[in-house]
């Protein structure tokens, strides 16, 4: 079972949303990692041959998904990160809906339908319209209409935003759970949705690939990225512009500052290990929302 | 005893098979998988087709009936003889409305990118909504043509072209609509659309009541062909754009 990407690329007249982005994957799972507007999204589109590319191609298997056409569809499953329903739909119609789109004749969608609903826990509220549903209920149905068709390629795209933390937790467990011989391909802004179930991360930044590898080889490259630092209180606004920091405590007077730079930002910085929060931080920060000025460290364009 | 149970003990452990080795689990499990019947699936359209009937919205349906309803009994119990008709032709796009609401809801709400990944194309989900929608308004329409043929003196032929030209006006315009928004939008646009051609209809019975005299009959002929014409390119582009690569909705 291999996903390849082959120089997939995608413009939307003068953006281009990836760029030539190439990649292998095999089973397991996959985490996205991106700032908004990296282009998770439209690669996941792409796969899910919602969207055409511009250029490149995706291969399941060495055939290209385009020739494989319906082949390839009976072995996808996509959440898409906004996703609507039919308002007059319950959960168990919802899914009967999907199972007839998907091909899947009168009693083996329903059974099926109930065996999901029920690995959900919405098997108490099936009957009920999915309008009454609380975002990590439709979350939720989302993602057991995506595994209806037992697909071996399984696409997630942001399926905790939105959700509160007991959500999200119980959205990874049921993700580990259903990961089994499967590519799971997840794409997330949430460092921690992926920290913990991925076997890989793929990070992307304007369109194309910059980094990837599992939790612990991204990490252990980030070495010597992060520091922490005890000053006082009144020195915190000159750190904060001249650094990325990615936690700042106060105790009293002093504050603990995390910082992740190339360089040691003072002489009694001490290098500690990095996590993959801290590795986002250094590669997206120029792209993320920033209080202060000019940041000293981080990654160079 | 104690000698017993030693040698019961030790035939009950030969007895029991030996672990499989570590490595040989994933191959065990494998077959297992291979051994699991594997989910049935359907790929003929006509199936499709049925098993779609199911889901049309109940509303959609019920809206349908009550309008027939409304519809004869002011035909035969509110109007006098003779202008019976003259509800049909505001009427028309009204049941026409109702089935392109129906037909065109993946856009509005926001299902199209859901649905695009599924075994039957988006092609063959919009023409089994589109056969379904058409079906419901015929039947709605032949229904008006029912109840005003009771209480008019006016040919079935008439009827029909007085019924079927605001129908297919309405159709095509709506189709035309929903090709170049297919968003959220879409379906305001249409709602405005029909209820204007409802109201030129109602306008044209006792503004312009010569385009009801018989001499007018090659214009709503010639009416008729081009709405027609117009009507088949519509649904022709919008199973064009939706086959192959699905960029055809506006994703959010």
């Amino acid at each position: 079972m291999e996903l390849t990407f082959d120089r997939l690329t995608k413009q939307f007249q003068n953006k281009i949303a990836v760029d030539r982005f190439s990649y292998t994957m095999t089973g397991g799972v996959y985490g996205l990692l991106g700032a908004n507007g990296a282009g998770k999204t439209t690669l996941m589109r792409m796969l899910c041959t919602v969207l055409k590319p511009t250029g490149g191609e995706i291969l399941y298997n060495g055939s290209t998904i385009e020739r494989m056409g319906v082949a390839y569809r009976d072995i996808l499953g996509y959440l898409p990160q906004n996703f609507g329903y039919y308002p007059d739909f319950s959960a168990r119609d919802f899914m009967l809906y999907m199972a007839s789109l998907k091909g899947i004749p009168g009693h083996a969608a329903k059974r099926r339908a109930d065996e999901l609903l029920h690995m959900v826990g919405l098997s108490d509220v099936a009957g009920e319209k999915v309008g009454s549903f609380s975002g990590g209920m439709k979350q939720r149905l989302g993602i057991a209409q995506a595994v209806l068709n037992d697909p071996k390629v399984l696409v997630l795209d942001e399926p905790t935003a939105g959700l509160d933390p007991k959500e999200r937790i119980r959205f990874r467990n049921l993700i580990s759970d259903l990961s089994q011989d499967k590519i799971v391909v997840l794409s997330t802004h949430i460092v921690s949705d992926v920290e913990y179930i991925s076997d890989q991360i793929v990070m992307m930044k304007k369109g194309r690939l910059i980094l990837s590898g599992s939790p612990a080889e991204l990490t252990e490259n980030a070495a010597g990225l992060v520091w922490t630092l005890t000053v006082p209180g009144s020195q915190v606004r000159l750190y904060e512009a001249d650094f990325y920091i990615c936690n700042l405590r106060h105790m009293g007077d002093m504050a603990e500052l995390r910082i992740v730079s190339e360089e040691k930002p003072a002489p009694t910085a001490q290098s500690v290990p990095a996590n993959l929060e801290d590795l986002f931080l250094y590669h997206f920060a120029d792209e993320l929302e920033r209080s202060n000025t000019h940041p000293k460290g981080g990654a160079q364009q | 005893m104690k000698q017993n149970l030693k040698k019961e003990l030790k035939q009950l452990y030969s007895d029991v098979p030996p672990i499989p080795d570590s490595h040989k689990i994933a191959d065990l499990m494998a077959q297992a998988d291979s051994r699991a019947p594997a989910l049935p699936r359907e790929s003929s359209l006509l199936w499709f087709i049925r098993t779609q009937i199911r889901f049309v919205n109940r509303k959609f349906l019920l809206v349908q009936f009550l309008l027939i309803c409304l519809y004869g009994f002011l035909t035969t119990a509110v109007l006098q003889d003779n202008d019976a008709f003259l509800l049909l032709v505001p009427f028309a796009p009204i049941a026409v409305l109702l089935g392109t609401g129906e037909f065109s809801r993946s856009f509005y709400c926001n299902m199209t990118e859901l649905e695009f990944p599924s075994r039957f194309s988006l092609t063959q989900i919009l023409l089994a909504r589109l056969l379904i929608a058409a079906v419901i308004d015929m039947l709605s329409l032949s229904s008006m043509l029912l109840f005003t043929a009771m209480k008019t003196y006016l040919t079935f032929g008439s009827l029909i072209l007085y019924g079927l030209v605001p129908s297919l006006l309405a159709a095509a315009g709506a189709l035309f609509l929903i090709n170049r928004s297919r968003d959220g939008d879409a379906r305001y646009y249409v709602s405005a659309y029909c209820i204007t051609l409802s109201a030129i209809g109602a306008i044209s019975l006792t503004a312009w009541p010569a385009w009801y005299n018989g001499a007018a009959t090659a214009v709503w002929l010639l009416v008729l062909a081009v709405s027609a014409m117009a009507f088949a390119a519509e649904v022709y582009k919008l199973l064009r754009d939706c086959s192959g690569w699905l960029e055809c909705a506006k994703l959010q």
